[in-house]
């Protein structure tokens, strides 16, 4: 049923090879004016797209430690740079301006308890529990 | 002998570069790409910029592809916009700079030609038929696709292509038949 459906929508359409107007419209294949026609549009468009598959297959070809490679050729003397600067900051700020040395920023603060984190017999109470643990 | 490379497989290849690969894959639309060009377009010089301009313009963005199995339609898409900017562009061109009635329809010379006074009726033809009709006779009876290969690539429904195709070469016949002198013409260019 679906089949004869299509097959007389078909017919109806007209939509089946037409020689009379494919014939004509071969005259507006610019190959029938000039025989090497396509030869040379590919020409034009593989000639327009080289420099890009050139950097394409240069993409392809890096591999990631060639990324990290050229990443670090640019961070690490960033770093070094900053690093350099930092310490340069710092030596000048022991020197002088705040007139604040390491050892007074360590040094204890009278008065101030020193924290005991265990007492001495503490392992002996627990250890007192230790056989009514199960 | 094996099976010609999937369209897939071309634009995997042609991301990576592959002068090849892609080389194949112009080898494969340029007639299609410069039918749907043509279309839109109406002018052989236009179509053929248009036609050329998408390939590269497809290639830098080859990563947007996200179906490089249809390759064809994503670049058919891109052909048809290029080709719309181009004649925007050109119109805009025109009015600025030419005087009205300086690129004129009137015969020259070389068109005393048979074969070139048809191209020129069919020019006309074609421009009168609305855009998705010309690009589904030119792909059809010009570049011998089949119902479903542009139903695929223009992603539109096969029934659709079909009533297109009908509907376009209905009002072809009926505009060559039209003009005194068209049959004869067509008789002696087959």
């Amino acid at each position: 049923m679906m089949t004869w459906f299509r097959r007389g929508a078909d017919e109806m359409l007209d939509t089946g090879t037409d020689p009379r107007i494919a014939e004509a419209l071969e005259t507006l294949d610019p190959a029938s004016r000039d025989a090497n026609y396509w030869f040379r549009f590919h020409g034009g468009v593989m000639a327009g797209a080289a420099s890009e598959l050139a950097r394409r297959r240069m993409m392809a070809r890096l591999t990631i430690v060639d990324v990290m490679a050229s990443w670090s050729r640019t961070v690490v003397p960033t770093a070094m740079l900053a690093a350099a600067v930092a310490a340069l900051i710092l030596v000048r700020a022991g020197s002088g301006a705040l007139g604040v040395s390491a050892e007074d920023v360590l040094a204890e603060l009278p008065g101030e308890p020193v924290p005991v984190l265990q007492e001495s017999n503490a392992a002996v109470i627990f250890a007192s529990f230790g056989p009514d643990n199960f | 002998m094996s099976d010609p490379p999937a369209d897939g497989e071309l634009v995997r290849l042609a991301r990576d570069g592959d002068e090849v690969a892609f080389g194949l894959l112009v080898k494969r639309y340029q007639r299609p790409a410069y039918a749907v060009a043509l279309s839109v377009t109406g002018r052989h010089e236009d179509a053929e910029d248009a036609a050329q301009e998408s390939f590269l313009v497809a290639l830098s963005r080859l990563e947007e592809c996200r179906s490089p199995e249809r390759f064809g339609g994503w670049l058919m898409t891109i052909v048809r916009n290029r080709s719309k900017n181009l004649i925007r562009r050109e119109s805009l061109r025109e009015t600025e700079q030419v005087p009205p009635g300086a690129r004129s329809s009137a015969p020259t010379p070389d068109k005393v030609a048979e074969n070139i006074e048809l191209r020129s009726l069919l020019e006309e033809a074609l421009a009168r038929l609305p855009e998705v009709q010309r690009e589904i006779v030119l792909l059809h009876d010009m570049e011998g696709w089949k119902h479903r290969e542009i139903a695929e690539r223009l992603e539109i429904p096969s029934g659709t292509v079909r009533s297109h195709l009908h509907f376009a070469r209905k009002a072809l016949r009926a505009a060559l038949g039209e003009v005194p002198g068209v049959p004869e013409i067509l008789r002696k260019a087959q």
